[in-house]
């Protein structure tokens, strides 16, 4: 006789359905698993016997074969510690009330019973929504994290006798965790906007990359509040979404980054690696594939520091992410695809000693600043949006704050912008300007004639490349959007031109 | 000169002195020795080690290498490469080379040439200064590089980056013609950034070098190059100079060499500048304004020139310009800056100041450098002392009234 119980585990961000079957036969007592299993799926017959056997169930001495289907993939974790368990029941008839075909079950067995949590939680409940399971049996202290997905009964376990009892009874206490909507940001130890002094045309670049979702370089001498900039940017940024905070917390739930304390990321990420990071750790991998940095701070910001310090291949690996907004993670036994929507902040100092273009300070020689600038390839350079400097301040001028704008004020800008865009993409897979591919600039930045000229004027005298040529155009709309204007003007044109990289960056001509 | 005379269309003549050019160390002195041992080039050519060790006058060193040289069947090919380049040489006994440069005390006995003849008839100013230069050495290159050129004068100089290639190409840019004197040969551009420069030098202006064509650059020939530099140069300007540099040895050069010297004043406090300020200190000529100064060599030197054909700056008013436009034009100096910086010195917000500068931009006063940093273009330099000069007698005025 077979009986077949349901659960999940996760593939890249997605969670998969995994059917597990036994079987008892006659012949000689025996315990097999088979479906290409790694060897903590395989420890899992030990503890489901003796956690069975601590609760009062004593396998019969008879030949049970347990199967893990698809059996062709390969599976890992301990999560099917509990559905091999309520397979067994069912298999030896100890739960008839219990309609497995409703059911997804999902949990870790100690050898008392006890059930532990598990990661990955949100993706594997978001699937039994989608295939139309009735309700998820889960740890208990993943039960907040499940009940993340609306729309799906969440029932939370904490030992197998609970499970046997709940099971042969055929009823189900659900449990129930409510979550704000849109989410609320815990913003409170975020350096703050208001904090920068002067500074005046850098904070408005970066609040104009927070508004279109741009990737931003700031370049400086040290000291000139680059880094301060990057890390109070998260204090203007929007609040998130119901949507996008569950895409986070997918990538979270799958790193098992979540708890019952925090079941639900509903802060922007804001990641900043120390330059000495490896590759992997920014991509991506490890055996089994698992996200990386860039992952993690999907809808959020991607902050590096030195720039020019990490490694070239580091750097040079953004590419994909930068313009996908996805990367892909191909190991030997697995190819996941991640989303990796960050918005990259860089900083870097101009040269070596960090005083470039000012001669008078900057000791370096020439070769040694092509050298540094040339670490930040062409092709990510160009994938930058905006770039602006961070000029050193004078102390005294410091406390000249005139004419500042206040935090509110950027965040009540930014989010108009935000909505501005969300209505014009309405029909789109994309909310931001950053996002709009070249072949649809003509459809969402209509340009009148005399700004049409200028920009033509542009491309031929700052001899630009096709793809900086579209940035100047997007950085534009951003602009517009900005200052509440629907049309695109030659003004926002101009100051889209001046955040383009200078020259001496990307490897162009020092003489500027 | 050989008994025979130097005849430029006898190709023994020609291949003599690509021979000696190729031997190296050939200075004026032993070229002097060559001429009076042997009646014709021909005869030098000739000779084997045996008869060259008879003549008694040349050292076991000397004759070796004539000899090493002469075994090298390369040498033929290189010649016949060099004339199929279009690179001409000019022997120190040629007509058409530079009066100016025979005069110093060791000029290189042929000068190879890509390019333009250099004009027997013009005024040369050797324009030279450091190589990492201040934004503002970058302006004042580029501003006496153009007025030479309208006013007829040629700038030469070693087409280094920084001041020398800057110089060199608002010159070709202003119509005006230039050479360039390499420590390679004439056929290796060095250095390689400007590649750019060293084409349009050979389609409009000169590149010249003592030697032969394929001749890596090395540091010591740089030294060797600088007093050619000075020594085609009726007067030698220059922009920028650290305290240690060799813009200074090319001054020492000059200086012996008899050419008057001009520099650019800078601020006491910019390193860029302690080099030119010392020279001033030691009884530099000083520019003080670059259009006067070219006017000044001009007079001096051009007897075969017709006047100069410098334009009048452009006169325009402040009235054209919106109060807060003139505020940062007044402000603005050589170097290149945002609209931070700008905002700390002119107490007007940055984000209203970026509408002003891209007006200016507009106004070909600023030009954009991305990353939001902009510099006052020639033109705008010339409208900013104009208005502070309209602002200085309004002021006077006020007082005497």
């Amino acid at each position: 006789m077979v009986y077949k119980v349901y659960s999940g585990r996760v593939g890249g961000v997605f969670g998969d359905l995994i059917t597990v079957e036994v079987d008892s036969s006659t012949g000689l007592p025996a315990f097999d698993m088979i479906g290409l299993l790694g060897s903590e799926v395989k420890e899992a017959k030990e503890r489901v016997r003796v956690a069975l056997k601590n609760n009062g169930i004593n396998l019969p001495a008879m030949r049970i074969t347990v199967n893990l289907s698809p059996a062709d993939e390969h599976k890992s974790g301990a999560a099917f510690d509990l559905p091999i368990a309520v397979a067994i029941l069912g298999v030896f008839n100890y739960i008839p009330l219990f309609e497995p075909k409703e059911t997804l079950v999902i949990g870790e067995l100690a050898l008392d019973g006890q059930i532990k949590s598990v990661k990955g939680i949100i993706p594997i409940v978001k699937m039994a929504k989608e295939r139309g399971f009735e309700r998820v049996l889960l740890p208990a202290d993943n039960a907040r994290e499940g009940c993340v997905i609306k729309g799906i009964d969440i029932v939370a376990v904490s030992n197998l006798s609970e499970v046997f009892a709940s099971l042969a009874g055929g009823s189900f206490n659900t449990f129930k965790a409510s979550f704000d909507e849109p989410v609320k940001e815990n913003n409170e130890d975020v350096p703050d906007f208001d904090d920068i002094y002067g500074q005046e045309g850098a904070k408005r670049a970066a609040a104009l990359a927070a508004a279109g979702f741009h990737h931003l370089l700031m370049t400086g001498p040290p000291g000139s509040g680059k880094s301060l900039i990057a890390k109070s940017l998260p204090s203007i940024m929007p609040d998130l979404t119901y949507e996008e905070s569950l895409e986070i917390s997918s990538i979270y739930s799958v790193m098992g980054l979540l708890n019952s304390d925090k079941p639900f990321i509903s802060r922007r990420p804001f990641y900043s690696p120390h330059h000495s990071a490896s590759l992997q750790s920014l991509a991506g991998g490890g055996p089994n594939a698992t996200p990386g940095l860039v992952s993690l701070s999907h809808r959020g910001i991607l902050f590096l520091d030195e720039m020019p310090e990490f490694k070239r291949e580091a750097i040079d690996m953004l590419r994909q992410p930068m313009e996908d907004g996805k990367i892909m993670v191909s190991r030997a036994r697995n190819s996941y695809t991640y989303p990796a929507k960050f918005m990259l902040v860089g900083a870097m100092n101009p040269c070596p000693c960090g005083y470039f273009p000012d001669r008078n300070r900057c000791t370096c020689t020439q070769s040694q600043i092509v050298k540094y600038l040339s670490k930040i390839s062409g092709p990510v350079a160009d994938r930058i949006d905006i770039c602006v400097e961070v000029p050193r301040m004078d102390p005294l001028d410091m406390n000249k704050t005139r004419g500042n704008v206040t935090k509110d004020e950027y965040k009540g800008r930014i989010n108009d912008a935000i909505e501005r865009q969300r209505a014009r993409y309405r029909d789109e897979n994309f909310k931001f300007n950053s996002f709009l591919p070249s072949s649809k600039t003509d459809k969402y930045i209509p340009l009148e004639k005399e700004a049409k000229e200028f920009v033509f004027s542009l491309y031929e005298k700052l001899k630009l490349s096709t793809r900086s040529f579209y940035k100047i155009l997007k950085v534009a709309r951003t602009i517009a959007d900005f200052e509440g204007s629907d049309d695109v003007s030659k003004n926002h044109l101009m100051e889209a031109s001046l955040y383009r990289f200078p020259a001496y960056v990307g490897g162009g001509g020092l003489n500027v | 000169m050989f008994e025979s005379g130097y005849d430029a269309t006898n190709p023994e003549n020609v291949f003599f002195f690509y021979y000696i050019s190729v031997c190296g160390s050939v200075g004026p002195v032993l070229y002097e020795r060559i001429k009076n041992t042997f009646r014709t080039p021909e005869e030098f050519l000739s000779a084997d080690e045996k008869m060259l060790k008879n003549t008694g006058r040349f050292s076991d060193k000397q004759i070796q290498r004539f000899i090493d040289v002469k075994k090298d069947d390369r040498i033929k090919r290189e010649f016949d490469r060099m004339n199929h380049m279009g690179i001409k040489m000019i022997p120190i006994e040629d007509n058409d080379y530079p009066e100016l440069l025979k005069d110093i005390s060791d000029p290189p006995v042929v000068l190879f040439v890509k390019g333009k003849i250099p004009s027997k008839t013009a005024v040369n100013v050797g324009v030279i200064g450091a190589r990492e230069c201040s934004d503002y050495g970058k302006a004042v290159a580029d501003r006496l590089g153009d007025a030479l050129a309208r006013a007829g004068v040629c700038v030469v100089s070693g087409m280094a980056r920084g001041i020398d290639s800057l110089s060199q190409a608002a010159a070709l840019r202003a119509g005006g013609s230039s050479i360039a004197v390499l420590g390679g040969g004439v056929d290796v551009i060095y250095p390689r950034e400007s590649k750019a420069l060293y084409y349009d030098l050979a389609k409009e202006g000169t590149i010249i070098s003592e030697y032969p064509p394929g001749t890596m650059p090395q540091r010591q020939f740089f030294a060797m190059r600088n007093r050619i530099i000075s020594g085609i140069s009726h007067t030698l300007a220059v922009i920028e100079a650290k305290e240690k540099s060799g813009t200074l040895i090319t001054v020492d050069n000059a200086l012996s060499q008899g050419r008057d010297v001009y520099t650019v004043p800078g601020r006491i406090t910019d390193i860029t500048s302690y080099g030119t300020n010392e020279l001033i200190r030691q009884g530099a000529g000083i520019i003080s304004d670059v259009n006067a100064f070219a006017d000044e060599i001009v007079k001096r030197y051009g007897n075969y020139l017709s006047c100069s054909f410098v334009d009048a700056p452009n006169i325009s008013t402040a009235s054209k310009y919106s109060d807060v436009e003139s505020a940062v034009i007044k402000n603005m100096g050589e170097n290149s800056f945002t609209t931070d910086h700008m905002s700390s010195v002119i107490d007007i917000p940055s984000f209203e100041l970026l509408g002003i500068c891209m007006s200016l931009c507009e106004k070909n006063i600023l030009s954009s450098l991305g990353a939001g940093r902009f510099r006052a273009t020639a033109r705008g330099i010339d409208i900013r002392n104009d208005i502070i000069k309209a602002a200085d007698e309004k002021h006077h005025n006020d007082l005497d009234w």
